[in-house]
């Protein structure tokens, strides 16, 4: 994935509402999206 | 939750995935300040995006507070890395084998200092009724596992409980559900090795 595709990813899940009850994410290649603290909606 | 004009500061933002975050952060409208080492670099970024930059070594925990104090970020990215160096294990030096140990103590350092600086705005009190301080949130990419944001996180929480004259230790396990140890690394003690009750006494000479 190119840098700013993965930086547009990020970006989205900033900004998506499912996450926003979100405080800490982890990102990673093999895994995705993993919320370290907080809930999703 | 709408990234314009929220202030992000994006932890080796000067190239590579870190350089593709900031860029698709300034097209959404957040204020984006990228802190990194080589100083060139952070120019070459200032003078394409218009960022604030700061030349810095995240592992260096007073650049972190300095950084977290002056900019108060709603959003925090740890996304700066050292690439350990690969080669025969009997021709590595300690040096290379705790790079990237001390790469993850970066995370720690930042968000430790995020808990200390006084919120930047009022919050929503956590479950354990400790209001967070620091960013609202933090995006880590890849080099933090989950254990170990737990273990920062955790840390922070103890830090601000005992700002407040809470309970710190178990104001922090109430508002958590994992397993994992709440005490963060400056105040775990050094090991101490005690002999295991079932063990046999040691021969007396």
């Amino acid at each position: 994935m190119p840098p700013r595709e993965f930086g547009e990813k990020v970006v989205s899940v900033l900004d998506d509402p499912q996450y926003a009850e979100g405080f800490a994410f982890g990102f990673k290649g093999d895994t995705g999206v993993t919320i370290l603290e907080g809930a999703a909606a | 939750m709408s990234l314009k004009d929220k202030s992000v500061v994006v932890t080796g933002g000067s190239r590579g995935l870190g350089l593709g975050l900031v860029e698709a952060l300034v097209a959404h409208g957040a204020r984006v300040t990228v802190v990194a080492r080589d100083a060139d670099a952070l120019a070459s970024v200032r003078a394409r995006l218009g960022v604030a930059t700061i030349s810095a070594d995240v592992t260096d925990e007073t650049a972190a507070h300095r950084i977290l104090g002056e900019f108060r970020p709603d959003i925090l990215v740890l996304n700066a890395g050292a690439k350990p160096r690969m080669g025969r294990l009997d021709q590595l030096s300690w040096a290379d084998f705790t790079a990237t140990v001390g790469d993850r103590r970066q995370g720690r350092a930042l968000l430790a200092a995020g808990g200390a600086q006084p919120a930047a705005q009022a919050r929503k009190p956590r479950p354990g009724g400790i209001e967070r301080r620091g960013p609202e949130r933090i995006a880590a990419l890849g080099r933090l596992c989950r254990r170990q944001a737990h273990a920062l996180d955790h840390g922070r929480l103890r830090q601000s409980a005992s700002r407040s004259r809470r309970t710190s230790g178990s104001a922090s396990r109430r508002s958590c559900r994992c397993r994992w140890s709440a005490i963060p690394a400056s105040a775990t003690p050094a090991p101490t090795r005690t002999r295991a009750p079932w063990a046999s006494s040691p021969k007396s000479s």
